[in-house]
């Protein structure tokens, strides 16, 4: 479905300069500098997979999406996505792909989402009847059926995500680019979209690669994860193969009865919700357990593995996975 | 496979559609306009009321050509859809339209045009209550007419094209709102909306000629006036057909250099 071989991606920037003579300095005499937004990236995807785009912002998610879209050329590099080089644009290629991305809409803001949806009728040349049941079981599934007659603009954010990803998927592409799909969703919202992700993908077959900052997103939808950092692919494979390279990690957390008797031996933090937290090797838990029990009256106690989401923000700021 | 016409149509119908939302705007566009060509007329007035004349226009051939020329530089002049673009491609959201299997001149020219014809609609009153007002001076016969529509259509073609160049800057310099505004200062002073472009010099009439200029305003009220002979009429066309495809050529060629250099870096 799609082959990408040593993408790379340069960017030409300048430095607005500070202050007033910074400025006029800049204004004068521009320095540009290269910025490599991906650099030599290269992997294989098959089709009716989903994968996820990990990394930091800056770090060539977005680049590398649009790269694979058609929308921007490459500095140098190959990819052939469905057979087509993408950023040649011919309309088959085009025909063949849905696009989400949740910093930009696709819509027209001034006019109802029926009138859009009807606009992607024309050009993507779906038969009426074909159209007409493809739109009710996609504002269906997506619960926005009630909606589809009010002006763009005057919908919530996740409503018109909804829309989004219903003019996205309106001419049944076979690949589905979702940038950032769920920003600045409530936790309702997010559900109901990834649920139909899922559905896309198990029941259509669409392949997805989908860039997202919530680890649910991917936890939940994507068997497999590329971490991009600095423009660079730095893991390709499970999520949690990823978070494993940071060891097998417990955390224990605990609140005491008396407070100030915690021994600082034990290495436990306080967090800002008040309890004692100590981050150990798996193998450690019990002894450490032990000591703890020995050492403060404990109130209450759990052992769980950090959250994924602070696992991978270690990785991002290392800059590097742990071989 | 959908044919490029009907995508143009589709496109043009939500253009419309969402020009429409724009009551205020749409007024205030056809009030300034109609203020412009009131002052004009109240300039001509006090220069015509010494010399008379000037360059075979009377004062009411003037009130005539003003009025004229004005609406049909309002049905072609582009400032909105220029602007709304050239930010769309500095922010990056032009993103929308490349996406699709749609040619980004059919969307700038729909947009466009779908922004005009609310205002075509409002100019044909206009030419009929002009026809009521002085007979003599304004009584357009069936190839006036038709030399008329085909002008105009001439001047929204090659409108189209120039304003699609300048929308295709945008891709080198992110703020191209000066040379937008900079075309239209000069369609303003050397299309004939001001006056009559035979006011000029003769050698700065001739140079103009050589232009797509004229075509915009000037040679299209001077059909509606009947001021333009039937031979000069098929010259004029046919040089305007040149014209056309040679910008339609360099549209064509700035496009795919424009295209490569999208950058949209950030989201």
């Amino acid at each position: 479905m799609i082959r990408v071989q040593g993408l790379t991606k340069i960017y030409r920037k300048y430095n607005a300069g500070e202050g007033l003579l910074g400025m006029a300095r800049n204004f004068a005499l521009r320095r540009y500098e290269n910025i490599a937004a991906v650099e030599g990236v290269s992997f294989e995807i098959e089709a009716g997979s989903c994968v996820g785009l990990l990394g930091a912002n800056g770090a060539g998610k977005t680049t590398l999406v649009k790269m694979l879209a058609g929308l921007l050329v490459p500095t140098s590099g190959e990819a052939l996505v469905m057979g087509e080089i993408p950023w040649h644009r011919h309309n088959a290629f085009l025909r063949r792909i849905g696009v989400v991305m949740g910093q930009r809409q696709q819509l027209w803001i001034d006019v109802s989402a029926r009138e859009n949806l009807k606009l992607n009728q024309v050009v993507y040349d779906i038969p009426l009847a074909d159209f007409k049941d493809r739109l009710k079981s996609l504002s269906q599934m997506l619960e926005v059926e009630n909606l589809l007659d009010v002006q763009v603009r005057k919908l919530s954010l996740g409503e018109k995500m909804k829309m989004e990803l219903c003019a996205a998927l309106l001419h049944r592409p076979r690949l589905l680019f979702l940038d950032e799909p769920t920003i600045g969703l409530d936790v309702v919202a997010q559900n109901r979209i990834r649920e139909f992700i899922r559905e896309q993908v198990r029941n259509d077959g669409v392949t997805v690669l989908l860039t997202s900052h919530y680890m649910k997103d991917l936890e939940e939808l994507c068997p497999r994860v590329f971490l991009i950092q600095s423009g660079q692919l730095l893991h390709d494979g499970p999520l949690s193969a990823l978070v494993g390279r940071l060891g097998d990690i417990k955390r224990v957390s605990f609140t005491v009865l008396d407070a100030g008797t915690v021994p600082e031996a034990l290495g436990a933090r306080k967090g800002d919700d008040g309890r004692y937290h100590i981050e150990i090797s798996a193998k450690d838990v019990s002894a450490v357990l032990r000591t703890l029990m020995n050492a403060v009256n404990v109130d209450d106690l759990s052992v769980m593995a950090p959250p994924i989401e602070e696992r991978v923000r270690q990785i991002m700021q290392q800059g590097r996975v742990p071989v | 496979m959908a044919s490029p016409v009907r995508i143009f149509l589709a496109q043009l119908r939500l253009s419309f559609a969402s020009a429409l939302q724009y009551r205020a705007d749409y007024l205030l566009t056809i009030f300034s306009v109609a203020v412009s060509a009131a002052v004009e007329i109240a300039l001509w007035r006090l220069v015509l009321k010494k010399t008379g004349q000037v360059r075979g226009y009377g004062l009411a051939d003037l009130v005539a050509y003003l009025i004229l020329a004005n609406v049909i530089s309002m049905m072609c002049v582009n400032w909105d859809s220029v602007m709304e673009m050239s930010e769309e491609i500095r922010q990056g959201t032009v993103s929308r339209h490349l996406l699709k299997p749609i040619s980004l001149f059919s969307v700038a020219t729909g947009d466009w045009l779908a922004r005009k014809i609310p205002v075509m609609l409002g100019a044909f009153p206009v030419f009929i209550a002009l026809h009521f007002w002085n007979p003599l001076l304004f009584h357009p016969h069936l190839d006036q007419v038709l030399m008329f529509f085909t002008l105009l259509a001439i001047s929204l073609w090659l409108s189209a094209e120039i304003y699609f160049l300048i929308i295709m800057t945008a891709f080198w310099l992110s703020e191209n709102q000066g040379v937008a505004v900079g075309f239209n200062v000069l369609r303003w002073g050397f299309a004939g909306t001001a006056f009559p472009l035979v006011f000029y010099p003769g050698l700065l009439v001739k140079f103009l000629d050589a232009t797509p200029l004229p075509y915009f305003v000037y040679y299209p009220t001077l059909a509606l006036l009947g001021r333009l002979p039937t031979e000069e009429f098929f010259l004029k066309f046919f040089y305007a057909i040149f014209i056309g495809c040679a910008l339609s050529f360099n549209r064509w060629a700035v496009w795919h250099a424009a295209e490569r250099r999208l950058q949209t870096v950030g989201g």
